[in-house]
């Protein structure tokens, strides 16, 4: 097991630890592909289409009666054909009434089969525009922290492959198996009818078919999940090593990485193999059993006609009904066993979406809430944050926040500034304290009006495709033109436009890549300004800018600011000396709250880091 | 479409099908028995019901091997058990094989990337590359176990059918075949069909994961400015053009299925009406009838599944090309074949006429111009310069990064060029501005480059790199998973734990890209101190915006615009190099801005 210790592309020394990082998708949810709870969840997206299920359910009762008469028929066609007493001119005449019953029911079959499968595919396309535009607007409900905790591509993940794992589920299996069931129920009846013994003997199949069944849910399903964790760390070790293969030609690891790549890369090999087996040892299975019941279904008719119980042509008949019926009996358990895994994984798909859609918002509106025209005061009482019980971000803090007053926060990366500022957005619930804002208490106030008076500007510029204007308008969607290319002038900020193809309309590269990070920010500080917020907050603004767009920037915040309430992280000591009061925090505390020259007066970490900056 | 590429493509794939002969024609075999065993089920439950039917005299059931119908019976039972054994046999032959080969490209793949040049990784995207990896790897597997292995059996089924069809009467077997081709043209015309629908639902749900990627990404922005109706009607805009074309897709398969079965059901019965009239005049048996119609039900999913191949086929023709475009993609920087390697480094390090450039820039200048300068065994040299004056392309040539387009560098008087990459890249140790580290525990991190250290030798460095008390501090200490699901770490403790990983490997020339750009004031000092202890005896070259560092420099080589401007002591610069000064007073003003952290 020399493998199992090693380096990042491999295990960790931790046994299999990595093995269940990459895998942990796929742990809790197995096995089972008719899960009923799960299922369930599924009925209040159907009940909207309640006519067109019934008349769907009708259509596959009708189809499946039809289809599965044919054999009966056929085995009645081959007494009355076979009858020697019958002359040839009757024998003719029965067979066309035979055959027209063939093409009659042959006929109903197909119709009534598209009516049902268009209006399966029509059920469960909705269903799926349903389930998709559900998850997109539950996402937004969710808190800050459960994106924090969930990476973003997870989350695409989910709402694209998973949802779409679902469609395949919703168009062929789910209603199928339905089918199929009925099928099988039709089978039982039409040959209880034909001839109750014989009937048994197809029926005796059915524990051997159970115990077959059970078996393949135990090992197989196993199999099968394993298989897509094997492959889950073949994808992910590729995906690291392209990602550091800097790193890896630089220390000249690709022998150990291609070792530790081929183990895991065999280990997926093997893994579908061992898969496999099962797959393709259950079809063999199924066509033995059919075999051995037709032979015993073909004695026992053999026997009857040496009896004299039965006569010749009716014996015909019930062979030929009997061969047919027992191959179809088989079909339904051959088709779950082609479809398991692609139905597994559906299942699979459809426990995770619903996983989503039960997270609770943390983040809710009181009934009735306040609404804020402008903010006039903050103040933070006494409060204290913890993203998880045992990490204490915030302790105690005091802060009281007068209008037009601007207020830097200063400390180290991690001391929790940039979570002061998501509690007055409210994207993140107090643990314990208060925030009011003119008296209220934030809880009291409707999110909607919290959030039109914060103006927010990031260190790294979020843009989203589309125009200038398009991310500009952002929070003030009807905003002219004129609006946009002043906004932009009013901070100084216009030049840049004039160069561009088509000024405030042109589109924005992936990733803004046709514009300078000055320019991306120039687009935000405009984008936080035009909605006219009574409060701006800017989180390390700067901090991301080239030394070109530097002082474009800087020019910019100081117009921003004036007349207005704002809270600012900064690390650059012309953005600090802005403000009225300096706040010091550290690891969640204030530790000092004052004007730069009252906090240069004394022992600091800022008046600290001035003196050692000066004295170079 | 190039038929001639094509062709080649598939060639190719066959290719790798030879190199496993022994499993390619055990599958082989046990398809061709396999179908032959299939095909005589059939056969043989039809002259048993003729047995115990046509037969107008008494039939005896004592069980006697000369009882034909026992005969009959066994031989049906062993051998639907024989075929059982076949039939798997080949499912798990042609998967094996599909498997093995799968297993081969990835491997291909893998190692073939983490050779590739660093201009070839500027040049790709990871989300191309791992679809092809993924997908079309799997699309090429496909291609061995559905069309190569599966084809061929089909083929064969269908042949020995015809056959035998054509033996027990040549009347039904003419019906039949008319049917057949209808049957697997349309399959294959709507799977085209289909084909079109699904690129256009694909491109579609790309369309959708763009919103749902900037959606969670300016989660913060859609709920900081209230815009989660406007983003809500911006996501079912797309996702109803993404309906539409599902219900389209849908709308096609709800009708071919049912079409498709319609005419086996037609054909069936044509088959049962004409076979009776065929009984009734007494030149076909019962028995015969029913075998054909068994042997109509058999075929009906291989010749549906005919349409299923020609997808594959088709499939693989772009997934090939697009595989084999990596694989087949030129290392420009490779072993010379006369490449030596060298015993000991003493550290000299020359610089002849160097030109250098990226091949994506479209920039007339060249970045490096003419560069020409010796470091001494020992030196400690800075490079000092603005952003974009070329100073990491200089260093990055050094380990063969990248290769210059005209000049030479030397290392003691050996051309990096004649030593051995692996070799050459052991002499340097490089810590960049932008660190990677790899999902796995810090200990697996540091140890990168020496998988077998001891945990003593990674403290020992993890404390040179002032990161050991950080990390003791973790309740899991060394074993600490970083990476996704893991602690995150602040840009400048991914930073010290990449000097640790560099100092663990102890190389004799130290390349220092800015690496204290990223952590606090603080910190920087403690790592400078460290740092001067481990340069003490060994060559380095060190990129700083620190005057405070550049003073204690040996030598200063000044870059401007991919020259050099001037070198010298730092001292000597500051008073005879006036662009120095502003440079130096430049870097000042901003170490003050930045540092109050």
């Amino acid at each position: 097991m020399a493998y199992w210790s090693g380096g990042p592309s491999g295990w960790s020394n931790d046994k299999g630890t990595r093995n269940t990082r990459h895998a942990n998708d796929w742990v809790d949810y197995y096995a089972e592909i008719y899960n009923w709870k799960l299922i369930t969840r599924f009925f209040p997206f159907i009940k909207q289409h309640k006519k067109r299920m019934y008349l769907t359910i009708i259509s596959m009762l009708i189809a499946t009666i039809a289809a599965y008469l044919q054999p009966f028929i056929m085995g009645i066609g081959v007494e009355k054909i076979s009858d020697s007493t019958k002359t040839i001119a009757e024998k003719s005449s029965e067979l066309n009434t035979i055959v027209i019953l063939l093409i009659v029911t042959t006929m109903i079959t197909i119709i009534a089969q598209s009516f049902q499968r268009y209006n399966i595919g029509f059920i469960g396309q909705n269903i799926l525009l349903d389930l998709r535009v559900n998850l997109f607007k539950h996402f937004n409900k969710l808190s800050m922290s459960f994106f924090d905790k969930n990476e973003t591509g997870k989350l695409v993940s989910r709402a694209t492959s998973d949802v779409v794992v679902l469609q395949e589920l919703m168009t062929s299996g789910f209603l199928n198996g339905f089918g199929d069931l009925f099928g099988l129920l039709m089978t039982i009846i039409l040959i209880f009818i034909l001839d109750p013994i014989l009937a048994c003997v197809i029926i005796a199949t059915i524990p051997i078919l159970i115990i077959i069944m059970i078996f393949w849910q135990q090992y197989a399903a196993k199999a099968f999940i394993r298989v897509r964790q094997a492959i889950a760390i073949v994808n992910g070790t590729i995906n690291d090593n392209l990602s550091g293969v800097k790193v890896v030609q630089s220390l000249n690891r690709q022998n150990k990485n291609l070792d530790d790549f081929m183990f895991v890369n065999n280990r997926n090999k093997n893994e579908n193999l061992s898969a496999v087996k099962f797959q393709a040892a259950v079809i063999p299975i199924i066509e033995f059993l059919s075999a051995i019941t037709t032979i015993i279904v073909l004695l026992i008719i053999a026997i009857r006609t040496n009896n004299q119980t039965l006569g010749i042509s009716e014996a015909l008949g019930l062979a030929t009904a009997f061969t047919l019926y027992i191959q179809r009996f088989f079909n339904p358990i051959r088709d779950i066993v082609m479809q398991y895994t692609q139905l597994q994984r559906a299942m699979a798909g459809a426990h995770r979406v619903f996983e989503i859609l039960d997270t609770e918002p943390i983040i809710l509106e009181q009934k009735n809430p306040i609404k804020l025209d402008e903010v006039s005061q903050i103040i933070f009482d006494n409060v204290s944050f913890a993203y998880e019980a045992e990490q204490q971000v915030l302790t105690n803090i005091n802060l009281n926040i007068t209008q037009g007053e601007t207020l830097a926060l200063v400390g180290p990366t991690g001391s929790g500034k940039t979570t002061i500022i998501s509690l007055l957005s409210r994207l993140y619930e107090v643990t314990s304290g208060k925030i009011l804002i003119n008296q209220h208490e934030i809880k009291e106030i409707s999110l909607q009006s919290l959030r039109n008076q914060i103006g927010l500007v990031f260190q790294e510029p979020f843009l989203f495709s589309g125009t200038i204007y398009e991310n500009i308008s952002f929070g003030k969607k009807n905003a002219s033109d004129k609006e946009v290319i002043d906004i932009l002038k009013s901070i100084g900020g216009n030049n840049f436009i004039n160069n561009l193809p088509n000024g405030i309309h042109t589109e924005i590269a992936e990733r803004g890549q046709n514009l300078s990070s000055g320019e991306r920010q120039l687009i935000s500080i405009a984008r936080a300004l035009l909605k006219n917020p009574s409060v701006l907050i800017l989180d390390e603004a700067t901090a991301n800018i080239d030394q070109v767009s530097e002082l474009m920037i800087q020019k910019a915040i100081k117009i921003a600011l004036k007349g207005r309430t704002s809270i600012v992280i900064a690390h650059r000591i012309s953005t600090i000396e802005l403000a009225d009061r300096i706040v010091i925090i550290h690891s969640g505390k204030i530790e000092k709250i004052g004007t730069h020259d009252e906090l240069l007066k004394e022992e600091n970490i800022y008046s600290e880091l001035y003196k050692i900056l000066h004295s170079q | 479409m190039n038929t001639n590429k094509d062709t080649k493509i598939i060639y190719r794939i066959i290719k790798h099908v030879t190199k496993y002969p022994k499993i390619f024609f055990g599958g082989f075999c046990s398809l061709v028995l396999a179908s032959i065993a299939v095909l005589l089920a059939p056969k043989l439950i039809g002259i048993a019901i003729d047995l115990i039917f046509s037969q107008q005299k008494d039939i005896s059931l004592e069980f006697s091997l000369n009882n034909p119908i026992i005969l009959a019976g066994i031989a049906l039972i062993s051998l639907s058990i024989g075929r059982g054994a076949i039939i798997f046999a080949q499912s798990y032959l042609s998967e094996k094989l599909s498997q093995v080969i799968a297993y081969d490209l990835r491997n291909q793949l893998f190692n073939h990337l983490q050779h590739m040049h660093f201009a070839y990784h500027d040049q790709i995207k990871i989300g191309d590359i791992m679809s092809r990896a993924t997908q079309d790897i799997e699309s090429i597997r496909f291609f061995i176990s559905m069309a190569i292995m599966r084809g061929s059996y089909i083929m064969i089924l269908g042949i020995t059918s015809i056959i035998l069809m054509l033996s027990t009467s040549v009347k039904l077997a003419i019906i039949a075949f008319i049917f057949m081709p209808i049957v697997a043209t349309q399959a294959a015309i709507v799977q085209k069909f289909l084909r079109k629908i699904w690129i256009r639902i694909q491109s579609l749900q790309g369309k959708t994961s763009i919103v749902l990627q900037e959606n969670f990404a300016g989660q913060q922005l859609v709920k900081g400015y209230n815009q989660q109706e406007a983003q809500h009607k911006k996501f079912y805009t797309v996702a109803k053009e993404l309906y539409d074309s599902s219900l389209q897709s849908s709308k096609i398969v709800a009708f071919n299925e049912p079409i498709l079965s319609g005419i086996w059901l037609i054909s069936l019965t044509c088959i049962f009406y004409f076979g009776a009239q065929l009984i009734i005049e007494e030149t076909i048996t019962v028995g015969q009838l029913i075998e054909f119609q068994l042997y109509l039900t058999l075929l009906q999913v291989p010749i549906r599944a005919i349409g299923f191949i020609i997808n594959h086929i088709a499939r693989v023709r772009s997934a090939g090309t697009r595989l084999f475009e990596i694989l087949d993609a030129e290392n420009l920087i490779t072993d010379n074949k006369d490449s030596k390697k060298i015993k000991e480094i003493n550290g000299k390090i020359i610089f002849k006429n160097v030109f250098f450039d990226y091949e994506t820039s479209n920039t007339k200048q060249k970045l490096l111009q003419d560069i020409s300068l010796t470091i001494e065994p020992g030196q400690k040299v800075g490079l000092i310069g603005r952003t974009g004056s070329g100073k990491s392309t200089l260093l990055h040539l050094l380990p063969r990064f990248y290769d210059v387009h005209k000049g030479t560098i030397y290392i003691d008087d050996n051309n990096i060029e004649d030593i051995k990459i692996d070799e050459l890249r052991n002499i340097f140790g490089v810590v960049q501005q932008d660190v990677f580290l790899f999902p796995g525990t810090i200990q697996d991190n540091i140890s990168y480059g020496i998988p077998n250290a001891t945990l003593k030798q990674i403290e020992e460095v993890a404390s040179l790199a002032h990161i050991s008390e950080f990390i003791n501090s973790l309740p899991e200490k060394y074993n600490t998973w970083v990476g996704e699901n893991g602690v995150s770490l602040s840009g400048g403790q991914r930073q010290r734990i990449a000097i640790a990983r560099t100092l663990l490997m102890d190389p004799p020339i130290l390349i220092l890209d800015d690496v204290t750009s990223s952590v606090d004031l603080k910190t920087e000092l403690a790592i400078e101190q460290s740092l001067e202890k481990v340069l003490a005896d060994k060559t380095s070259i060190t990129v700083t915006h620190r005057t405070r560092v550049m003073k204690k420099l040996d030598h200063i080589i000044y870059i401007e615009n991919g020259e050099i401007h001037d070198q010298g002591k730092h001292d000597e610069l500051h008073e005879r190099n006036e662009q120095y000064r502003d440079l130096c007073q430049s870097f000042e003003k901003q170490t003050n801005k930045n540092e109050v952290q």
